[in-house]
């Protein structure tokens, strides 16, 4: 099995936080994006046998019941979902002395389409290669390359903008 | 030309997403481990079923000895009474029932009578046997 033990408490020990941040592409609210990975993780824990490629299902997993949880969201009120949006905590672990410079990186990535930013996300703090993000992602590994590439051009820009400011 | 991991890959590298919290961490658990004590009773269906089907076979088997057994022993006692019956007296029926069978039990039944008779009262013999009068058995035997 590619990228993990038999023991569930390896995998998410090693895989729990960018599941997290993964889910919170979707689902802005920590708590929500909780029961995400909470549902995605043992669906996967139960058939991680059945599949080729565990850490992309993995991770496929969770965007499939990010998105699932989307739809149900969309038919709340644009009030609730504004509400749910400022109340929603950082994605990061900030250090005191970096905080300013985090958030701006934080802000930067937030702004990034969906596409490019789960993309980056895989790649950076999920360590999947190109092949794995395409699995996951149901894209091709120059699509991967690519969107990848684009995210972080986009996010450098908008971090000297900031910079400037 | 290979690039190497530029200051941005990097400075994002650094960052490290939040952790989860124990509670998700136990709700995980509370789904996944049912289904561990859940395999020694999943198994244990078919050795239940095993054992069910067992004991419902040796029940037959058991039923079936046993009819066969009262069957062949009301037999034996019917059998029994029958030749109590027809031994015990030198009946018309008796006789019919020793010459059907075969003409050697005929032939020790009436042995058998005869020897009863010897130690019993002559009367048995008359009745039982033989009651003609010495005209009658010589006409019979073709003697006139």
């Amino acid at each position: 099995m590619s990228g993990g033990s038999d023991d569930w408490t390896d995998w998410l020990d090693r895989h729990g936080a960018v599941l997290l941040l993964f889910a919170r592409q979707w689902i802005s609210n920590r708590s929500d994006a909780e029961d995400i990975v909470q549902e995605a993780f043992v669906r996967f824990w139960r058939r991680r046998d059945e599949v080729a490629e565990p850490l992309s299902y993995l991770y496929a997993s969770v965007k499939h019941c990010a998105l699932d949880r989307q739809r149900h969201q969309r038919r709340q009120s644009q009030r609730e979902e504004a509400t749910a949006r400022a109340e929603c905590e950082s994605l990061f672990s900030h250090a005191a002395e970096q905080a300013e410079r985090e958030n701006a990186i934080e802000e930067a990535l937030c702004e990034l389409p969906e596409f490019q930013r789960e993309v980056l996300v895989l790649k950076i703090w999920g360590e999947l290669t190109f092949p794995q993000i395409g699995e996951a992602l149901q894209i091709s590994v120059n699509t991967a390359a690519s969107r990848y590439r684009y995210a972080l051009e986009k996010l450098r820009e908008s971090l000297v903008k900031e910079s400037i400011r | 030309m290979i690039e190497g991991p530029d200051f941005l890959e990097l400075e994002l590298a650094s960052l490290r997403p939040k952790p989860i919290s124990d509670e998700l961490r136990q709700r995980i658990e509370n789904r996944l481990q049912p289904r561990r004590f859940q395999q020694p009773r999943r198994a244990a269906h078919p050795a239940l079923a095993s054992c069910v089907a067992a004991i419902c076979l040796l029940a037959v088997v058991v039923c079936g000895s046993m009819n066969r057994y009262s069957a062949s022993m009301s037999g034996n006692r019917s059998v029994r009474a029958n030749d109590a019956r027809y031994h015990a007296e030198p009946t018309l029926r008796s006789y019919q029932l020793a010459f059907c069978r075969s003409p050697d039990e005929f032939q020790r039944l009436l042995n058998q009578h005869i020897s009863l008779t010897s130690t019993t009262t002559s009367s048995v013999v008359r009745v039982g046997a033989f009651t003609r009068s010495e005209a009658t058995l010589a006409t019979l035997l073709g003697d006139n």
